[in-house]
């Protein structure tokens, strides 16, 4: 059981590559079951998002020489690849990068934790590793081997998110906006958000405010009619720019990306706002440069005025944490490879103790029907006791065997070139079998 | 210490767990608070310290308040509830804990220091029959209380607050309730508290009167005590009506704190029982 796995991400490939390998979901059952030809490859699973395509397969039985089997596995991926997607290998082969065992496990580990991703730490991977999961399962193509790894990626990524703080904070401008509004407001659940002018952060940030539990929404801007488009869009109410000081009493977040050289919104407005709002805080994001928004603003009581620098200073601080916290999140990941890996070897060495066991029986019952003339006829107690007899000598034998043999394969140790436990030992086995056949 | 006050011992020792584990999660990864392991000590010890509340006032007969290990211990029990009641009521608020914990941990230690119960002067042994005792000093101890709680969040709304001005960032940002949590926790115990006041102040009234009615007139106790009822009554009044919050309802919050602490210790200093 060799895992295997093949794929392509943002770093190696371009977003022009990856949108062509990429598998939709009603491809997937599909695919999948392309994918497992029960040769090469007995189990598999393919993790397509708008950041990587990636293929993990395990290979079946242990064979005596594990290099060719992944040799395969990965040659069979690559081919499954030509075959599914109409894309000339040369546009993403060089993309391709393959790992192996220990690395494909560390590797899947990482991606689930979002320790790979674009964006460090970010928690959607996690739920697009577990659709996958969920896709491969319906299309039955999870075996044993996936079974122990793909649950164990998603506890490593929980662990992740518990013992460090790699996901807490915002990293991105609109969030970091939407984190600071909550540490005001705590519950967005019916606050008003004003927006005051257009661009594509002020509408991200007002998504995410939206996303977040905001109700209320009025859109104010220069052009009356650039106004109501954006109004009818987020369904909110259109306000003109001249009615701005007034409304703002009745806003609790402002977020204002106006053009011009011109400030619009002007401390008095503010402070005759906070008046009749009987000083309710109010939070004022500016990010448009030149900023509209008067930097004395934010000495008012209660009021709290954040522009573009403001925002992007809180979100790179965080990056950095987040970062810090990584190298913390990749020893939990290098604690739960080797750990995995070792159940994986008693995983693997189950069979090959059972065809220990079997070989034994074997041979003691084969010498038995072997010398059976010479013992004369037996009564049923000498029979049982013979058979007894049998069982105890293996018993004795085989016992301290397998302890000795299920050690060995938890604490497998090799370097690349030697053969493993598992393969050592299937081996051995398969070497006994025929030497005893050709007799 | 009699084998009695092993209950408020072992009350002390769960709030202390308690706090360690508030603190361990302050200090360590990705702070979660909310877990049985806050939830279990803390139940342990109020149960304790409730349970030893109820066994002093079986032994005494009275409601256990005289005695200033019964009134330190009645005091963080009450803090206690206050906060058990608001640590609920607002999630990410357990991070107040941080601060109450201490405070009732010290209580509890000076309970278990103090002289247990000691005998009253001859004149007061009329008054302490009075049923309207019992109520008056547990009214002011819920007062106190709450006094304490809303002092607490408002130091913590002033604290957030400066992290937000500041554009600065650190634990306190991090793990601190947002400002409207605080404020809300504040404005709570602001006003439990000034009911408890109203009500502690009208009972103790009607005991001094009772008791002797000419006595009372002119007591600093009494004076300060209806200042700060005065106080507390101006806070909430403009709160309501001028929108006095935030920065400044929290300055208000911590003077008047401060007034009442100044307020029962000199009650205590002039052997008042309160």
């Amino acid at each position: 059981m060799t895992i295997v796995l093949v794929g392509l991400n943002h770093r190696t490939a371009p977003i022009e590559v990856r949108e062509r390998l990429a598998f939709t979901e009603e491809e997937l059952p599909d695919a999948l079951r392309r994918l497992v030809d029960g040769v090469a490859i007995a189990e598999g699973l393919i993790l397509s998002t708008c950041n990587r395509v990636e293929i993990l397969a395990a290979t079946g039985v242990p064979t005596r020489s594990s290099d060719r089997a992944e040799r395969a596995a990965i040659e069979r991926i690559r081919a499954f690849l030509r075959d599914q997607r109409q894309v000339p290998p040369n546009v993403y082969e060089a993309a391709l990068y393959h790992y192996v065992d220990r690395e494909a496990v560390r590797h899947l580990f990482r991606v689930t934790a979002g320790l790979d991703s674009l964006v460090l730490g970010e928690p959607q991977i996690f739920g697009q590793v577990k659709d996958a999961y969920a896709r491969a399962l319906a299309a039955g193509t999870v075996g044993k081997t996936l079974h122990l790894l793909v649950p164990r990626a998603f506890s490593v990524a929980k662990r992740v998110r518990t013992e460090t703080a790699i996901g807490e904070e915002a990293v991105s401008v609109s969030s970091v906006a939407v984190e600071l509004a909550r540490k005001i407001f705590d519950d967005l659940q019916g606050r008003t958000v004003l927006l005051v002018g257009a661009g594509k952060m002020a509408e991200l940030t007002v998504r995410h405010l939206l996303a977040s539990g905001v109700r209320h929404l009025l859109i104010c801007n220069r052009t009356r009619e650039r106004a109501e488009q954006l109004a009818t869009q987020f369904g909110a109410e259109a306000l003109s720019l001249e009615v701005l000081p007034t409304s703002l009493a009745r806003a609790d977040i402002l977020i204002c990306s106006a053009g011009g050289t011109e400030p619009i919104v002007r401390r008095e407005h503010v402070a005759a706002a906070m008046l009749a709002r009987r000083n309710r805080p109010l939070f004022l994001i500016d990010i448009s440069v030149p900023r509209t928004v008067e930097p004395s603003v934010g000495q008012l009581a209660n009021v709290f005025l954040y522009d573009i620098d403001d925002l992007e200073q809180i979100a790179h601080a965080h990056m950095e944490r987040r970062r810090h916290e990584a190298a913390r999140a990749e020893m939990i990941v290098d604690q739960a490879v080797e750990a995995f890996m070792k159940s994986l070897r008693s995983l693997e060495i189950g069979p090959v103790i059972a065809a220990f066991r079997r070989r034994l029986e074997e041979i003691a019952y084969g010498e038995l029907e072997r010398h059976r003339r010479y013992l004369g006829t037996l009564t049923p107690e000498q029979e049982r006791a013979l058979r007894h007899l049998l069982e105890s000598i293996i018993n004795k034998f085989a016992h301290p065997a397998i302890a000795r043999l299920h050690q060995a394969a938890r604490d497998d140790a090799r370097r690349p070139e030697e053969l493993s436990v598992v393969e050592l030992w299937t081996d051995i086995l398969e070497t006994q079998e025929r030497s005893s056949s050709r007799e | 210490m009699e084998r009695a006050d092993l209950l408020l011992l072992a009350a002390a020792i769960a709030y202390v767990l308690a706090l360690l584990h508030l603190i361990a999660s302050l200090w360590g990864r990705g702070a979660r608070f909310g877990t049985w392991r806050l939830a279990l000590p803390l139940a342990v010890g109020f149960g304790a310290h409730t349970i030893w509340l109820v066994r002093a006032a079986i032994r005494f007969g009275h409601i256990p308040m005289i005695s200033t290990q019964e009134v330190f211990a009645l005091l963080a029990w009450a803090i206690l509830v206050y906060y058990l009641l608001l640590q609920r009521a607002r999630r990410r608020a357990d991070v107040l804990g941080v601060f109450v914990l201490p405070i009732v941990v010290l209580f509890v230690l000076v309970a278990l220091v103090s002289t247990g119960f000691t005998l009253l002067p001859h004149e007061l042994e009329d008054v302490l029959r009075m049923p309207a005792l019992p109520l008056h000093i547990g009214f002011m101890m819920l007062a106190y209380a709450g006094f304490l709680l809303a002092f607490l969040a408002a130091l913590m709304y002033l604290l957030q607050e400066r992290e937000l001005k500041r554009k600065r960032f650190g634990l306190i940002y991090r793990y601190f309730p947002s400002l409207s949590t605080c404020e809300t926790i504040g404005y709570r115990s602001l006003l439990l508290g000034f009911l408890m006041l109203t009500l502690g102040i009208g009972t103790g009234v009607i005991l001094l009167h009772r008791s002797d009615p000419v006595f009372w007139r002119g007591d600093p106790i009494i004076v300060l005590a209806l200042v700060t009822w005065l106080f507390y009554l101006i806070v909430v009044h403009y709160r309501l009506a001028a929108g006095w919050r935030g920065r400044r309802a929290a300055l208000l919050l911590i003077v008047g704190f401060l007034a009442t602490a100044a307020t029962f210790v000199s009650a205590r200093l002039f052997g008042h029982i309160l």
